[in-house]
C-alpha cells in the first residue's frame, strides 16, 4: 500500500518534470522558428504559451485560462505559429482531472462536432484564400477538442477501473462473510445434534441403562465446550480483519491527523490543511486508516486546489511512520 | 418372533454408540454391527443380512445415498431408514429414489425412533412430519382443472 502510494507519487513528480521538459522544448523550438524581423514581445508571447504547458498538472484551469488567452493573443497579433498546440496540451489534463458540469459538456461536444464539420468542409473546399490563420484556428480547436475528448474518456476509464476494483473487493467480503456465516451454521448444527441424540437416549434409557446418563452428561459438556470455543473463534474472524474502516465525516479529518501524527509522522502541515480543508468542504468522508482520503465530494468551484493539496500532505504524514 | 436386527451406519462414534444402547435396551431389537462409512455399512449387511440400516446421509468414502443404492439392490428383504441432521429437499428426494424406506431427522425423540425401526422392518414406509409436509407441498396432487404445472395430465 505504502509502496504503491510512493511510486503513484513519484511517477507524479515524473511527469511533471517531463511537462516541463515539453514545455522547453516547445518554448525553443518556436523561439527558433521565429522569423528574425518579429517584434521582440512575440518572444514573450511565446515563452507565455509554453510556462502553462510545464504548470498544467499542478494547476490545470488557472493553466487552461493563461493559455487560451495568450492563444487569443497570438492569433489576434498574428503570431501564431502552431494549431493551438499548447491549448490542447493543457486542455487533456483539464479533462483528464477536472469534473465538468453537464451543461458544459453538452456544450463543448456540440461545439467540437462543428468545429470538426466546419474544418472538414474547410478541408475540402480547399480554403482558397490561403489564410493560414484561419486552417491554424480551425485545426488547432479540432485538436482541443480531440484531446479534451481523450481526457474524458481516460477519466472515465479510470474511473470505471476504481469502480470496478471496489466492486470486487466488496463481494469478496461478502463471499468471506457468507462462508463464515456457513461454517457457524455447521458448528451450531452438528454439535446441538450430537446433544440433542445424547441427551433424548440418555434419558430414555436412565431405568435401564442408568451409566448412560454420565457418559451422555460428559460428551454433551464436551461438546458444547467445543462448540463455544468454535463460535468464538469463528465471531473473532467476523468481526477483526475486513470490517470497512468506519467513516466519519468532515469532523473526523483533525482526529485522522492526530492519529497520523501519533504513529511518529510530523503533521504539523497536514494539520492546518485539515483545517483550511475542512473548510473548503472539498470532501465529505474520511478514511480511518492513517493517511487516506477515502472518498472525495463533489468539489465546489475553486476548491479542488486544496483537496488535492489536503490529500497530498495527509498522505505525507501518514507514510513518514 | 425372533429380535428385529438393526445396523447402525454413521460416521460419529459417539452418535452410533448412543444408538445401539438405545436399540440393545429395548425388547425385541438387537443391533448387529455399527458401520463408520458407507463402504463398511454395504459390506456388513450383506455379511449380517440386517432387518433395518439406521443410515446417514453424510458419511465419508461412500455417502449414505449411494451405500443405500447398493445395499436395496444387492440385499434383500433389508429395509434402509435414512437417518439426517437436516431434511434437505435433494437428500429426502434421492434417498427415496435410492430405495430407503424411511427418512427421519436425527433429533427425533428416541421412542419415536424405536417405533420407526419396527414400522419400516414390518415393511411399511415412514417419514419425518417435516419431510412428509414439504412432499405434500411439492407433490403434483390431484389434477385439477387449469393446473398449470401439470398442463400433461389434464389435456
Amino acid at each position: 500500500m505504502t509502496e504503491s502510494a510512493l511510486t503513484q507519487q513519484l511517477s507524479r513528480r515524473q511527469l511533471i518534470a517531463f511537462d516541463c521538459l515539453v514545455a522547453v522544448v516547445y518554448a525553443v523550438l518556436l523561439v527558433l522558428t521565429t522569423p528574425v524581423d518579429a517584434p521582440p514581445w512575440t518572444v514573450l508571447v511565446t515563452v507565455g504559451l509554453a510556462v502553462p504547458v510545464a504548470v498544467r498538472r499542478l494547476w490545470p484551469r488557472p493553466a487552461l485560462v493563461v493559455v487560451i488567452g495568450l492563444s487569443v493573443v497570438a492569433v489576434v497579433l498574428q503570431v501564431l505559429r502552431d494549431p493551438l498546440l499548447a491549448a490542447s496540451f493543457v486542455l487533456y489534463v483539464v479533462g483528464l482531472t477536472r469534473a465538468a458540469a453537464p451543461a458544459t459538456n453538452r456544450l463543448l461536444s456540440a461545439a467540437g462536432a462543428v468545429g470538426v464539420v466546419v474544418l472538414f468542409l474547410g478541408v475540402m473546399g480547399g480554403s482558397s484564400r490561403g489564410s493560414t490563420n484561419v486552417a491554424l484556428v480551425l485545426s488547432g480547436l479540432a485538436a482541443m477538442y480531440g484531446t479534451w475528448m481523450l481526457g474524458r474518456v481516460i477519466r472515465d476509464r479510470r474511473a470505471a477501473a476504481v469502480q470496478a476494483a471496489r466492486a470486487l473487493a466488496e463481494r469478496a467480503v461478502s463471499d468471506e462473510r457468507l462462508r463464515i456465516a456457513r461454517e457457524l451454521h455447521d458448528i451450531v448444527a452438528h454439535s446441538m445434534g450430537l446433544i440433542a441424540v445424547k441427551a433424548g437416549v440418555a434419558n430414555h434409557v436412565l431405568k435401564v441403562r442408568p451409566e448412560e446418563v454420565s457418559d451422555a452428561l460428559s460428551v454433551i459438556e464436551t461438546t458444547s465446550r467445543d462448540a463455544l470455543v468454535e463460535l468464538r473463534h469463528m465471531l473473532g474472524l467476523l468481526r477483526t480483519p475486513f470490517s470497512p474502516a468506519p467513516l466519519g465525516g468532515l469532523a473526523a479529518l483533525p482526529e485522522l491527523v492526530e492519529r497520523v501524527e501519533s504513529t511518529g509522522g510530523g503533521g504539523l502541515v497536514g494539520r492546518r490543511r485539515a483545517g483550511r480543508f475542512a473548510r473548503g468542504g472539498g470532501v465529505d468522508r474520511v478514511s480511518d486508516r492513517p493517511g487516506v482520503l477515502d472518498e472525495c465530494g463533489p468539489a465546489r468551484a475553486g476548491h479542488s486546489l486544496p483537496r488535492r493539496g489536503c490529500w497530498r500532505r495527509v498522505r505525507r504524514t501518514g507514510r513518514s511512520e | 418372533m425372533s429380535d428385529i436386527r438393526v445396523l447402525v451406519a454413521d460416521d460419529q462414534a459417539l452418535l452410533r454408540g448412543s444408538f445401539r444402547v438405545l436399540i440393545d435396551t429395548t425388547p425385541g431389537l438387537t443391533t448387529v454391527g455399527e458401520a463408520a462409512d458407507g463402504v463398511e455399512a454395504v459390506e456388513l449387511a450383506r455379511v449380517e443380512r440386517p432387518d433395518v440400516v439406521l443410515m446417514d446421509v453424510r458419511m465419508p468414502r461412500l455417502d449414505g445415498i449411494a451405500a443405500t443404492r447398493e445395499i436395496c439392490a444387492s440385499v434383500a428383504a433389508v429395509r434402509v431408514l435414512m437417518l439426517t441432521m437436516f431434511d434437505l429437499d435433494d437428500a429426502v428426494y434421492a434417498a427415496l429414489r435410492a430405495g430407503a424406506s424411511g427418512f427421519l431427522l436425527k433429533d427425533v425423540p428416541p421412542a419415536e425412533l424405536l417405533q420407526a425401526i419396527k414400522v419400516v422392518a414390518a415393511g411399511e414406509g415412514l417419514l419425518a412430519p417435516s419431510v412428509t409436509r414439504r412432499l405434500i407441498a411439492e407433490s403434483p396432487g390431484w389434477p385439477s382443472r387449469g393446473s398449470r404445472r401439470w398442463p400433461g395430465w389434464t389435456g
